[in-house]
This record gives structure tokens, sequence and C-alpha cells, in this order.
């Protein structure tokens, strides 16, 4: 199939992800849906990957095999029945009452505080615009599929798709017993979890090329799209409460806050990064996190459960998709619990009630009572099952997991959104209408929680790398920065009542936000310079590609292949040309992970390529049979070449390949 | 003439109307479809792109067909600009024979070589005009 088909079924296959939660919103409420156009684009995605995430585990486990046709018919086919549901009780309620059933009793805000002015129209099209091309110019060289963790997580979306099956998590591992070594029994892998892997198993459908391709990384780049869009609308939505028109609109915060994640940081920004290397459950996390947020702080608010369902049914969605943004989000709840309670401590009783009376409606029961049957009776996670949440929870067992310092946790989320952020935070605290809003409770919690986890996770008893969660700081930090700089206009007009002595001049205010404005761009567009990527090696990829594709049409039952991953650029996309295992090819990891002390591992696949020549390397190729090798020829030919043993049967600038006698 | 162009742009204004008849939140949502659109077709022309020709213009690999030890058929890939190629069979450093083979940018071109017979290390070293060379040997 030729680029622009494979283009066109990719766009096809997004477009259904979209319709499914476009018509699932429909079936929950009605033609007169309480959102903007900006909040049914990223929820129609976000509900679109839960319910395919879903449908697809229930079929696998009920052996149904995963196809086209069924990807189709799940994203498809169940919302059309609660859209037929909805029809009937409509149909029977008519009879009983004219009144709809659509309307709860509950006054619904409706998307009145997405209302902007045409300069801030032009101000949203230059900013998405100035995004988009930043990140596409990134992309552009960035986005070969070359990433490691891409590679590892295509490999499964291809064994879903190649298999029709939801694939079982294990690998082999070379294990020393007796003097003897060889590969164990298949061991589970708590790291991948199978909503990693479903969407881009179900596009893999409909384009041939799906997986050699940029399509992976458009999939990411747009989830990175719709995360910016998340922020932008949950700014809009928690500043709605606070702000009058007057002052200044919510979407004028909204703008800022798009600013902060937008075109600042487009390139050294840790999302940037998530998108070229693949780190697919970190950008599924910022795009969930913001749209449950929003959700349940519509919920609170506005007094409906619809919106708890929903953000019960997407943090289930999360938790069968990212393990650490699992975890990061019920810290997130925790932090808002305790600001809710600080910040508002006379209310608890009635916000309790309050939450109470939510959660025991009929659609929230409904989705918990699901979620509980689906746990327990079709499939848990698998970081569940494997039991590695006790992995994550304890004292932190290295130097990278006991926290960052400020400035490490500034170099991660830049130092314009730090800055500024808890510079906003410190605000929010001594403005009565700002501290006395539910917004703020949330905005509050979502920020001390990482700011915890980040720098003090000793604190809360965590043990995962820090620089991890300090990636979750950037939106919270955008979200805080922009409604600051947003608010500097207002100060601008504010007149003097009680205390003249404390009014500061227009023209201070002005110069203030120059320089405030100034110096995050400068902070920004500074990284983004110096992080544009050199030179791609693009023909040491082709020519990694092209290698494995020369030895899997020429593999053989009882072949075992070793490479190296220290010098092969996209090395871990190999293994898509065999799909004989995840540990297959055998691989030489970092240098610095064989002498890991407080992880001890094989040394085989070191010896075999750096001594393979010297009787500890000649041992483990005889007992663990492995034939063929890849290597760069400017690192690792001489030893092979010194050795009679070896014929090169592949010969490249970046690649050879050797096969043992 | 005016009666043609209503005619001729009838589908313009019906697209210009229903736009307009739009909510501004939904144009600037169907601008961003659009701005994605373009650049996800920018991001797949370009990655196929370099996923076919670009980067060393001055590369060539080479290969045996054939894993059986004694095959001595080999193919020349070339991405490089040069195109005439210079292969010698060698026999424990001895060459045997010497040959040339044109290989068009990026295509791949098979030489037929008669199995080994005897024992010994023969190795097939390829250069190119520009002096790249590569050698395979069993």
């Amino acid at each position: 199939m030729s680029l622009f088909s494979d283009f066109i079924g990719f766009i096809f296959g997004i477009t259904l992800f979209f319709l499914a939660g476009f018509l699932t919103l429909r079936a929950l409420f009605g033609s007169k849906h309480p959102f903007s156009a900006f909040e049914i684009g990223v929820l129609s995605f976000a509900l679109g990957i839960g319910i395919l995430d879903f449908s697809m585990i229930f079929l696998g486990a009920q052996g149904v095999a995963i196809t086209k046709a069924t990807a189709i018919l799940s994203l498809i086919g169940l919302p059309l029945s609660f859209l037929f549901i909805r029809h009937a009780h409509y149909r029977v309620c008519k009879k009983k009452s004219p009144v709809s059933p659509n309307d709860t009793g509950a006054a619904l805000e409706n998307a009145s505080p997405f209302s902007s002015t045409k300069n801030e129209k032009i101000a949203f099209v230059v900013l998405i615009s100035l995004t988009v091309l930043l990140r596409t110019l990134f992309l552009g060289d960035a986005g070969l599929p070359t990433a490691t963790d891409l590679g590892h997580h295509m490999y499964w979306s291809k064994q879903i798709q190649e298999s029709g099956e939801i694939p079982v998590y294990e690998k082999r591992e070379i294990i020393g017993e007796d003097g003897k070594f060889f590969l164990s029994d298949p061991v589970p892998i708590s790291d991948f979890i199978v909503g990693e892997h479903i969407p881009f198993a179900a596009l893999a459908f409909f384009s041939s090329n799906f997986f050699f391709s940029s399509l992976p990384v458009t999939a990411l780049y747009l989830i990175n799209l719709l995360s910016l869009l998340a922020v932008f609308s949950l700014s809009v939505r928690l500043t709605a409460g606070i702000l009058t028109k007057q002052s200044v609109s919510p979407f004028s915060v909204g703008l800022a806050v798009l600013f902060f994640l937008g075109p600042l940081f487009a390139f050294s920004s840790p999302e940037s990064k998530f998108v070229s290397g693949g780190v697919v459950g970190n950008l599924f996390g910022n795009l969930f996190i913001p749209v449950i947020l929003a959700l349940l702080f519509r919920a609170l608010r506005e007094k409906e459960p619809r919106f708890l369902a929903l953000g019960i049914f997407l943090s289930l969605t999360l938790a069968y998709t990212h393990h650490l943004s699992s975890l990061v989000l019920l810290f997130i709840f925790m932090g808002i619990f305790f600001s809710l309670l600080l910040l508002f401590p006379r209310d608890a009783v009635a916000l309790g009630r309050r939450i109470g009376r939510l959660f025991l409606s009929p659609y929230p029961l409904f989705v918990l009572v699901c979620a509980l049957l689906f746990f327990f009776f079709v499939a848990m996670p698998t970081y569940i099952e494997t039991n590695a949440v006790t992995t994550a929870i304890g004292a932190p067992s290295k130097s990278t997991r006991t926290g960052l310092t400020f400035f490490q946790a500034s170099d991660a989320s830049g130092l314009a959104r730090i800055s500024l952020g808890l510079s906003a935070l410190l605000l929010g605290f001594f403005v009565r209408k700002i501290r006395n809003s539910i917004g703020f409770s949330f905005i509050l919690g979502w920020t001390g929680s990482l700011l915890a986890m980040t720098l003090a996770p000793h604190l809360l008893f965590l043990d995962i790398p820090s620089n991890r969660i300090g990636a979750y700081l950037a939106a919270p930090l955008a979200l805080l920065s922009g409604a600051l700089v947003a608010l500097i206009p207002f100060f601008l007009k504010a007149r003097p009542r009680k205390h003249p002595h404390s009014y500061i001049p227009g023209k201070i205010f002005l110069f203030a936000l120059l320089i405030v404005f100034g110096f995050s761009a400068w902070n920004g567009s500074n990284d983004n310079q110096s992080s544009l990527p050199s030179t791609a090696k693009k023909a040491q990829m082709r020519e990694t590609y092209d290698g494995a594709a020369y030895l899997a049409s020429r593999l053989r039952e009882d072949d075992i292949v070793l490479k190296d991953h220290n010098y092969l650029v996209g090395d871990s996309w190999i293994k898509l040309f065999f799909m004989r295992g995840y540990e297959y090819p055998l691989s030489r990891g970092f240098f610095k992970r064989y002498e890991d002390e407080t992880k001890p591992r094989e040394q085989c696949t070191l010896l075999m390529i750096s001594t393979p020549n010297l009787r500890d390397g000649e041992k483990c190729f005889e007992d663990l049979g492995v034939n063929l090798v890849m290597v760069h020829p400017e690192y690792d030919a001489s030893q092979f070449e010194k050795s009679s043993a070896f014929s090169r049967i592949y010969s490249g600038k970046s690649l050879h390949i050797y096969e043992r006698k | 003439m005016n009666e043609n162009k209503s005619v001729a742009n009838p589908l313009s204004n019906h697209l210009r109307n229903s736009l307009r008849g739009l909510e501004p939140d939904t144009r600037m949502i169907l601008f961003c479809i659009a701005l994605f659109l373009a650049s996800a077709w920018f991001l797949a022309w370009k990655i196929d792109r370099d996923l076919r020709f670009a980067g060393d213009q001055d590369s060539f690999t080479i290969a045996f067909e054939s894993r059986d030890s004694r095959s001595l058929g080999f193919f020349i890939q070339n991405h490089a600009a040069d195109q005439t190629f210079t292969y010698k069979i060698a026999r424990d450093k001895k060459i045997e024979r010497t040959d040339k083979k044109f290989v068009p940018q990026g295509a791949r071109e098979s030489i037929p070589l008669p199995p080994i017979e005897t024992g010994g290390k023969v190795s097939i070293v390829v250069e190119s005009e520009g002096g790249q060379r590569q050698e395979i040997y069993r």
C-alpha cells in the first residue's frame, strides 16, 4: 500500500476513536451537552481509548480474535448500543411524562466560559499554529522510528495485531546455575500494561506499514496536542468560577496557559521528548489526568453525577494503561482531598455529604460495579497480577529515587514555569476570592502532591525515579503560570480603594509584565534552540533495519541472535522483524548496568560481544547457542575479526553481522 | 458573468455559509484539526523519505545471499552516488578473481559465484569508486 493510503487508513482509525467517544457523550448527555468544542474533542478521544481498551480486553479474555472487524465493532457498536438504550429509555419516559429524562434537575454550566473576543481567537490561532509548527519541526528529525522505548511498545502492539490475542507480558532471561548458562522459563514483566498497546494495534489494522513509519510517533503527537487542549480547557473551567468578565476572561487564562505549555520548551520539555522517545504511558497520563480532574471538578461544583461517572471510567482506563500515572493520580486525589479539608474546614461535612451523594448516584455506581466485575472476573492490570506495586512503595532504594533538588526540578519543568507557578500558588493564598474557590483547592492539591512526590518522596514512602515524577509537574505549573500572567492586566486596571498607598502605577506593572513575558519567552525558546536535534542518524537506522530484514528472511528455527544496544541505532526495533519473543534477539545492554551492584545481572551478553574469543565468552556462546551477532563495526569489529570462529556475513558502514561457525 | 460566478462557486459559498453558522470554538477546533492533518501528512512524507533514501550518501552494504557456509553468492545494496564497484575474491589472502559491477543508487544487485569447494578462509572485498570498502568472509 502507498504512503497516502496508509495515511488515510491512520486518519480513519483515529476518527473512529473520536466517534466512539462522541457517540458515548451523546448517549449520556443528549444533544444539549454541557461541553465546549475543545472539551468534546479531548473527551471523545479519551473515551474512545477507554471503550476500545476494555472491549478488546474483554473479547480477548473470551477467546475472540482481535481483528480489524472486532476493533471497528468495539469502537462503534458499544456507543451505538448506549445511544439505543438512551433512545429507548427516552421513549418509555416520554410516554409516562412529557419531561425529558435528560434533565437531572441540576443546572449545568454550558460552554459560555469559552466565549472569546476576536483578539482572543486570533491569539489562540497564533499560539496553536506556533505549537504545531515547532513540534513538526522537532519531530521531522526526532520522529524517526528509532527510539528504544517506542520499539519495545510497538513490539507488543505488533504482537497483538499479528496474533489477534491479548499478549502475555513475559520474557526469558539468561541465568547461570551449576556453572552453566541457559535461558529461563518465561517470567512476567510488570512494566508493560495492555492499555498502552491496544490503541496502536488497532491503528495498525488500518495501515499496512504502520510500525515502520511516522505513524506511531504521529499518534503520540496527537495525544500530546490533545493533552495541551485538555489543560487549556481545565484552566478555563477552574478559573470560570473565580474570575468575572470585567476582570479577566477565563479564555484569556487558557491562552496564557497554552503559551506556557505550547510554544515554550517545545523541544526540551519532557512531553516533547516523550513523543519522540515513545514514552507512551506518560503521554497517556498527561492526557488523562487533566481530563479526569476537569470532570471531577465539574461533578463537585455542579453536583452532576454523570461527570463523576465519566471521571471514574477514565481513571480506570488509566489504571489499565500506565501504572505510574495511576499512582500519580491517586496521590493527586489525596492532595485535593487534603486541600479541600485545609481550605474549607467548616464545610468538610457538607462537602463529604455532597461527594457521598454523587458516588451513590446511579451512573457512578453502575460504572463502579462494572469496574469491580471486570477487575475480578475478566482481567487485572499486569502490575497488580505481578505484585509490582510493592516495588514502588517503600524507602527510596537508589540515589535517583531520593527526590530532585529545586534546580533539578526546574530543569525538568522549566525555570519560568516553576518560578511563576509557585508565585501564583503563593499569591492565591492571599487573595480571598481565589483561596475560597474549589478550583484553587484542585490546583493546590494537584501541584502540592506532585511537588511532594518530586522533592521529598521519602515522606510519602515512594520508591520511583524522581525525574519521571517531575515530568508531571509541567501541566499544573503551566496552569498556575498562565493564570498569574493573565491576571497582571487585572492589576494594571486596579484602582485604589481603602489603601491608596498600596496602589502601584500602571506603567510599573506594564514594565513588570514585559519583564515577565521576556523572561518566560527567553527561558523557553533558549531551551528550544539547544534542544534541536543534531543530524539524525538516518543512515545508521536504515542499515539496522536492512540488516534485521536480511537476517529475518534467512533465520532458522534454532538460530539465537545477539545484538548490541550501546552503539546500534534503532536496535530495539530489530525484534519487530523477528517476532520471536520480547527477549529475542538477546541484547548487550548499557555498560553501566553490568556494574550496578543494587541489581546484579548476567554477564554473558557483555562477554559474548566484548570478548568473544576468550574462555568466558566462548562458554556463553556454547551454553546459550548464540550463533549470530549484530554489532557496530566502529566499536566492536576488531574482536570478531581476530577470531577464527566467526564469519562475517553482512557488512555495512554501521552494521556487521557475524555468524559463529 | 455574475450568474456564472455564483454557479461556479456554489460549493465554496455553501462551505463559507456552513462555517459561518458554526460556533466560534467549533471553528477553532476545525482549524486545529486541519493544522494537525497538514502537520501529520508532512511528517509522514518526510519520515518515509528518510526511511527510504536519506542519510549518508556514501554508503553501501554487501552480504552473502545464502546462509549455506559453502555458498559465496552475494549482493551489493547501494545507497551511494558511486555506482561502479570493484570486487575481489581472495582465498587465504591470495586474490583469485577481480571484477566490476554496476549498481545504480538505491538498487540491489546480486553476484552469483560458484560455491567453496576446498577449505580456507574465502573473503570478498568490494570497493566503490570513492574508496569506500566493505568485506565479508567465510
